[in-house]
């Protein structure tokens, strides 16, 4: 097996893009890593700043559906009794879908 | 060794004998103790990995036997007729001009092997070959080598004595079955089985074992499996990102080290997609998943691998 790329991971290394191995000295990929990291290769970083990006994103995304989901109830109280939806509600509800990209 | 002797070791017992002469006697009436052989799938009946391969070195084949030398070749699992028994065998074919061909296997230690001069072994075969194939023992110093195959064609049985030979390493214990040091020409075939290493100067019967224990045995180093709907899979509920379990795997077999692990087939994934195998151990792991969209979701049907191997 030809080393191709080597990523950091929370638990050991990414290799080639497909291969989780493990912080274990008696794996021999493991092995392989370290002679290859010895050879004056660098492992990348667990996350590129443009995942690290989509991730926190993914997030916004999943915590404003999750806060619009939770207060939809507000509109369909509006649309049966016809009580106000709280001017805060609204305010919040606005801004978690201008979050949501 | 004579029948007559043979016999009379069954009734009585011989104070002069040595282990060896013992063995040899045993052997010869067909009493062949069992747990003797330290190879693995020496007689080619497991093959999680498939049963065809092409390509060059380094590459696992049968399950334990990891292809040597440069080049190209095809290797498939075949079978024969030896002693009128049909048996499995692995037959490998030059498809390229190759500095040798071959397969290996390590032979774990279980103690310190370093520095330590190493019992004497035999190892024996069932070669057939229309080139040079022999046995060799490297020991990660030096070689030594059995008498070659004739290259005739037909099945013959090697033997390889290993005595008085020092390892370097735990893992520098080798059995090779190759044309080491003989160019093959594509066409050039090796293929063999019943491979043997034993403890001792007298080559024995082969071992056999069921097919169950020997998976077992070879699952400590290699694990492939498809799981089902509800095995590694998990229905959750989670919020949408990176990290979340998606389920876990127990291997059937503790394997020798935490094992690397890949996927073989992708799993199908509902509302998620693969993120990362993580806390492998050598009791199994953890699939962990990108949810994309909030809710339930699962990975489920992959196939995947864990490799320990040597």
């Amino acid at each position: 097996m030809t080393i191709e790329t080597v990523k950091l991971q929370s638990s050991g290394y990414l290799i080639n893009g497909n291969m989780n191995v493990p912080n274990d000295p008696a794996n021999r990929h493991y092995v392989m890593v370290q002679e290859w990291i010895a050879e004056g290769n660098t492992p990348a970083p667990e996350f590129t700043d443009a995942e690290i990006a989509a991730n926190a994103q993914a997030k916004v995304n999943s915590e404003s559906l999750a806060y619009l989901a939770s207060t939809d109830w507000y509109v369909t109280r509006q649309a049966e009794t016809g009580v106000d939806i709280p001017q805060d509600i609204l305010t919040a509800r606005a801004e978690a879908r201008v979050a949501i990209i | 060794m004579s029948n007559a002797r043979n016999i009379a070791a069954l009734s009585t017992v011989e104070v002069g004998a040595t282990a060896d002469q013992t063995k040899a006697d045993l052997n010869a009436i067909g009493v062949s103790g069992g747990r003797k052989n330290l190879i693995m799938n020496g007689g080619f009946d497991v093959w999680q990995r498939g049963t065809s391969y092409s390509g060059g070195s380094g590459a696992y084949t049968a399950d334990r036997w990891i292809t040597i030398g440069s080049g190209l070749r095809d290797t498939i699992k075949a079978s024969s007729t030896i002693g009128g028994a049909f048996v499995s065998t692995f037959k490998m074919t030059a498809t390229d001009t190759l500095s040798y061909i071959g397969v290996q296997q390590k032979v774990e230690a279980t103690y310190d092997y370093s520095a330590t001069v190493t019992p004497t072994y035999i190892a024996s075969a069932w070669v057939k070959s229309n080139t040079i194939a022999q046995l060799r023992h490297y020991d990660g110093a030096s070689n030594v080598y059995s008498t070659p195959h004739s290259g005739g064609g037909a099945w013959e049985k090697l033997t390889l004595l290993i005595s008085g030979r020092t390892a370097t390493s735990a893992t520098e214990n080798t059995l090779a079955v190759d044309s080491y040091n003989t160019v093959t020409v594509v066409g050039d075939y090796i293929e063999f089985t019943q491979v043997q290493l034993e403890l001792g100067s007298v080559a024995t019967d082969f071992e056999h074992r069921s097919y169950g224990e020997e998976l077992a045995l070879c699952q400590r180093y290699y694990w492939q499996g498809k799981l089902s709907n509800g095995q590694g899979t998990r229905y959750a509920y989670g919020t949408a990102g990176a990290g979340k379990g998606a389920g876990s795997v127990t291997f059937p077999v503790t394997m020798r080290a935490d094992p690397t692990i890949s996927a073989v087939t992708a799993a199908n994934y509902n509302n998620c997609s693969h993120d990362t195998y993580s806390y492998s151990s050598i009791s199994g792991f953890s699939h962990g998943v990108t949810v994309t969209v909030a809710g339930s979701y699962r990975a489920y049907w992959g196939v995947y691998q864990a490799d320990a191997e040597l």
